[in-house]
């Protein structure tokens, strides 16, 4: 509050109409550390390129407030009330939907602008009309994963794994189950918890199903240990992954394991058609110049990296760091040309209206998982 | 006090619990080779000064020599290996280990193997009732038997002086004869010994001389008929005769 | 386990024939009524699942041990423990992997570890001044320094290493923190037990790292195996024998130093009595040191395996917390301050976390016991307390007067 009062009385006494004098503080609620950190880190990096190539708003250059929320509710919590005490003109992150609907309260009760760069739980954008997204929502997810399952791989039975602490997963297993299920097939969910490192007992009770395909919804802290056990305990099926997978903690992790592990996520250059897909592989390879030994580029650093620019652009929009400025730019976003696709956010509830999700595919050589890559299968888009 | 070259010498010895002061000014020494008793009611102070020789309670004021050497500022582990054992009151034998391992265990502190089965053989004789319980857990003996035991135990580390903490303790009359007996046995052989006891009689009776503790200072001492005939011990502490 | 008798002379209930008999029928009625009844398993799934049982109680047994030769010596609950385990876990981790370890952190550790060499040594040599010491010290910090920051061993070496440098943290840990405590009220020692806990937790999350870790050695001894028995395939690794008798050459060794070595008697003396032991010249201290070192070193062990058995490590901050609340159990089920309590409490506990899952699936509506899976430790816990007090192999003493 202070810090406005002073911007302020500095505003009046130079005659400046410019509300905020200094640069343009957007804050970053990223988990950094701990079991999603992988992603969070990639999230990071998309941030920080793409600031790269567009460093300023309203002539001014932006700052990065960045917060480790450690991957815990409470972590994302402290860095929501810390970015409330900064001012900042919005937030990017968290990426996984617990994390994000933890910061979304604070954030709206404040009124500050949140970009969750890859929250997939519809109940996120929920919560307010201050909280974005970048991402697809996983009823969208869940309902492709299932029909690609039922039609594509032709399977009538699916074993579903869910951590059922988690937002995200508990969601996307739920999506996945309802459609897999009205198109005829039959599923049993198990349940695990976060730092589950012995599934022993879910992959028994996996056995009786006599499953044809196997989702996982949840993420590669825990996958790193299931996918290893499910193949040593003689389970061979095809196993379909979701974005939470689409990370390098995985195959790196699980080794073998992952080899032909099929998941959803954000589309890249190979999915998208046109001058998105043009605008994606230049991005790639500036990306390349500033972070040449990056451990993953993915959906994830192309979502962190929008997220970033179209925060600036709704600055920029709003001529001014007015936070009702800002949000009404936003909110009225039209075709903006990202990295991951065209950005709209008019007429939403802060979910972009057209997203491209990708089929990808693990290809893990050697047993240590070292040498893993990923390929593109296809691309649907949401709009569709 | 003769000239001859003390074992065991304590000089103006005083301890605190605390701020209570339990032993004052004790004055006792044990020549090699002797018996001696140490007598006195309840709270006279007897287990303190077996505890304070041990170096179990430390020594606040005065002196205490061993073999000649300054020992009161030794902790008990260095005692032990310059000559002391110890049978503790009420035995204080390891329960859960075997006749065989709870000699070994005296033995603790020597590396000659030879000798050692040599005085274990010894104790055996001694204790014929240990030998053939080598192998039973020590909780389950009786307690004369435990008695023996402890003895023996003491006498594993082949010691220069043995203390021992009221023998007679919870034994039946016979029992505490026998003990006696043997006890005396061994001081025969050579090894002092330093006897706490309540049983005046029976301690008396065997040892060369004796000292009488009241509220932690010494009151009598002297050989061990004389302290029998003297007519304010056999009020205090022997009963009828 | 004979009938009880007490001193009556009455025959009490002969508990000990009722469970040790009884409870297997009934496991065994209920695998036939699994497999030909309702035909949902086959019999090479309890197979498997006995052998995964296995393999988890040998690992809780290894834990156990530690907590139950603690508490046997000084009567403390060392909770500290699990975060031991994890140690471990991580220290072998780093040197096998070749990991990147933080030179400023490798060098804290190995000064750390360094002095607590040296007091080992200075515990034999009697001076921390002595020549021995200082050079042990010495060598041990450049040696560790080394170690961590570049070299990269293979797996045996760094499970080995690992166990003799978390066995000398156990040391330092209880130098540092227990021992000045002696004498002090317990629970000034159970409230530091959670202090040293906390600390290395902490420290675990900033030296080793604060992410989820994949443990994957080069071995074969992962590598799965698959044999058909009765009709059905049993899937499992070859684990399942590194597993068991690596914990069964451990436990025998430990058995064998408690039982045959002059120290290892001591050990058990002090643990019987630690005043008496005194007074026949054992240094107490320096026994209670080496129950420190045997403990975290077979905690250490357990991490290893801990890691090989899962696949991956949680961050330092979670890792030893379940893992060291059920090892205790397991001691405190089998008999606390009893080596082979410890085991068989350790055993047991795999045994009942992984059978009884497997036992009760899921079958239509019955959502099965799967979710339970952490929760028999601690109720067979309570029931223990509740029934019998001193545990499995109780400390059940008939001392006569």
């Amino acid at each position: 509050m202070a810090k406005k009062l002073f911007a302020l009385l500095a505003a009046v006494l130079l005659g400046g109409t410019a509300f905020a004098q200094g640069p343009v503080t957007i804050g970053v609620n990223l988990e950094l550390s701990g079991r999603f950190a992988t992603i969070g880190n990639a999230t990071l990096q998309g941030i920080e390129v793409a600031r790269e190539q567009m460093s300023d708003a309203l002539g001014q250059e932006v700052e990065l407030s960045i917060c480790d929320n450690q991957t815990t509710p409470e972590g994302s919590i402290n860095c929501a009330a810390r970015f409330v005490d900064e001012g900042v003109i919005g937030v990017l992150g968290p990426i996984s939907s617990t994390m994000a609907i933890a910061a979304a309260n604070p954030l709206e009760e404040a009124g500050v602008i949140m970009i969750s760069t890859s929250s997939t739980n519809p109940a996120t954008t929920q919560i307010g009309e201050h909280i974005f997204r970048m991402a697809y929502t996983d009823d969208f997810q869940g309902k492709v994963a299932a029909r690609y399952a039922a039609d594509d791989l032709e399977a009538e039975r699916a074993v579903v794994f869910r951590q059922q602490d988690d937002d995200y997963s508990f969601g996307l297993a739920g999506f996945f189950a309802e459609e897999f299920e009205s198109l005829g097939g039959e599923t049993i969910t198990l349940d695990f918890v976060s730092n589950t490192v012995d599934f022993s007992a879910q992959i028994n009770d996996a056995r009786g199903f006599d499953a044809d395909v196997i989702y996982y919804s949840g993420f590669c802290a825990e996958g790193a240990s299931l996918m290893p056990q499910l193949r040593q305990q003689g389970f061979n099926q095809q196993i379909l992954g979701a974005d939470a997978s689409d990370d390098s903690q995985c195959p790196v992790g699980g080794g073998e394991a992952f080899d032909g592990y099929i998941l959803t996520g954000f589309g890249g250059a190979d999915v998208l058609s046109g001058d998105a897909a043009a605008r994606a592989e230049d991005f790639a390879a500036f990306f390349d110049v500033v972070y040449p030994d990056a451990a993953d580029f993915n959906g994830f650093t192309l979502a962190g990296a929008d997220s970033y620019n179209v925060m600036v652009q709704a600055v920029n929009n709003a001529g001014s760091a007015d936070p009702d400025a800002v949000l009404d730019a936003l909110q009225n976003l039209e075709g903006y040309p990202g990295v991951s696709g065209d950005i709209t956010y008019a007429g939403t509830d802060g979910t972009p209206a057209d997203r491209t999700i990708a089929f990808f595919q693990y290809s893990v050589p050697g047993a240590d998982g070292s040498e893993w890559t990923k390929s593109s299968l296809f691309g649907i888009g949401t709009g569709q | 006090m003769s000239d001859r070259e003390t074992l065991l010498d304590m000089r103006q010895v005083t301890t605190h619990y605390g701020p209570i002061r339990v032993l004052h000014n004790v004055d006792m020494q044990i020549y090699p080779g002797e018996m001696v008793c140490l007598l006195g009611g309840n709270a006279s102070g007897k287990s303190t000064t077996l505890k304070t020789i041990l170096g179990i309670v430390r020594v606040s004021e005065g002196e205490m020599y061993f073999r000649g050497e300054r020992a009161d500022t030794l902790t008990t582990a260095e005692r032990i290996e310059r000559g002391m054992a110890v049978v503790p009151e009420n035995r204080r034998i390891f329960p859960k280990m075997t006749v065989r391992e709870n000699l070994e265990m005296g033995s603790y502190l020597r590396n000659d193997r030879k000798g050692i089965r040599e005085d274990m053989d010894y104790v055996i004789s001694l204790f014929p009732r240990i030998g053939e319980r080598l192998n039973q857990m020590g909780g389950t003996m009786s307690g004369g038997e435990q008695q023996m035991l402890a003895m023996g135990r003491a006498l594993m580390s082949r010691p220069k002086l043995i203390l021992m903490d009221e023998p007679s303790m919870g034994l039946a009359p016979l029992f505490v004869e026998k003990i006696f007996e043997i006890i005396k046995t061994v001081n025969d052989e050579g090894i002092s010994v330093f006897v706490v006891e309540q049983n005046a009689n029976v301690a008396l009776s065997v040892a060369d001389r004796g000292y009488v503790l009241q509220t932690g200072e010494v009151v009598l001492s002297g050989p061990a008929q004389e302290l029998l005939a003297n007519e304010d011990m056999k009020k205090a502490y022997l009963g009828d005769v | 386990m004979a009938a009880i008798t007490t001193t009556a002379g009455r025959r009490a209930i002969p508990w000990g024939w009722i469970f040790g008999l009884g409870i297997p029928a009934l496991v065994l009625a209920r695998i036939y009524y699994l497999v030909n009844v309702v035909e949902v398993r086959d019999y090479a799934f309890f197979i498997g699942a006995m052998v995964q049982s296995l393999q988890l109680g040998s690992l809780y047994a290894l834990i156990a041990l530690g907590y139950t030769m603690v508490y046997g010596i000084i009567r403390l609950i060392n909770f500290a423990h699990g975060e031991v385990f994890m140690v471990g876990a991580f220290i072998s981790y780093f040197l096998f992997s070749g990991a990147p370890f933080a030179l400023p952190w490798a060098l804290l550790w190995s000064a750390v570890l360094a002095w607590g060499v040296a007091f080992i040594l200075n515990l034999w040599r009697g001076s921390m001044t002595h020549p021995t010491v200082i050079a042990g010290g010495l060598v041990a910090f450049a040696a560790l320094t080394f170690l961590l920051s570049t070299f990269q061993v293979n797996w045996v070496a760094a499970l080995l290493l690992s166990m003799l440098f978390t066995g000398v943290l156990g040391v330092v840990i209880d130098r540092v923190a227990y021992r000045p405590l002696r004498g002090a009220p317990r629970i000034s020692l159970l409230i530091t037990a959670i202090a040293v806990s906390f600390l290395l937790q902490n420290t675990g999350l900033i030296v080793f790292t604060r992410n989820q870790t994949p443990f994957r050695p080069e071995t074969d001894w992962t590598a799965f195996l698959q044999f058909d028995v009765l009709g059905g395939t049993v899937y499992t690794s070859r684990l399942m024998f590194l597993i068991p008798i690596l914990t069964a050459v451990l436990v025998t060794a430990l058995t064998l130093f408690v039982t045959r070595t002059r120290l290892g008697k001591a050990m058990r003396a002090s643990a019987q009595d630690a005043e008496t032991a005194q007074m026949m010249g054992i240094n107490v201290n320096r026994v209670i040191a080496t129950t420190f070192l045997l403990g975290s070193m077979l905690a250490a062990a357990g991490g290893f395996l801990w890691g090989l058995n899962f696949g991956s490590l949680n961050q330092p901050a979670v890792m030893g917390i379940l893992p060291g609340i059920k090892a205790f159990a397991a001691a405190v089920i089998g008999g606390i301050g009893s080596l082979p309590g410890a085991v068989i409490g350790g055993l047991l506990l795999g045994f009942l976390e992984n059978f009884m899952t497997a036992l009760f699936p899921r079958q239509g509506d019955f959502p099965g016991l799967t979710e339970f899976k952490d929760t028999f430790a601690f109720a067979l816990l309570i029931v223990v307390l509740l029934v019998r007090p001193s545990g499995i192999v109780g400390e059940d003493l008939s001392e006569k007067v």
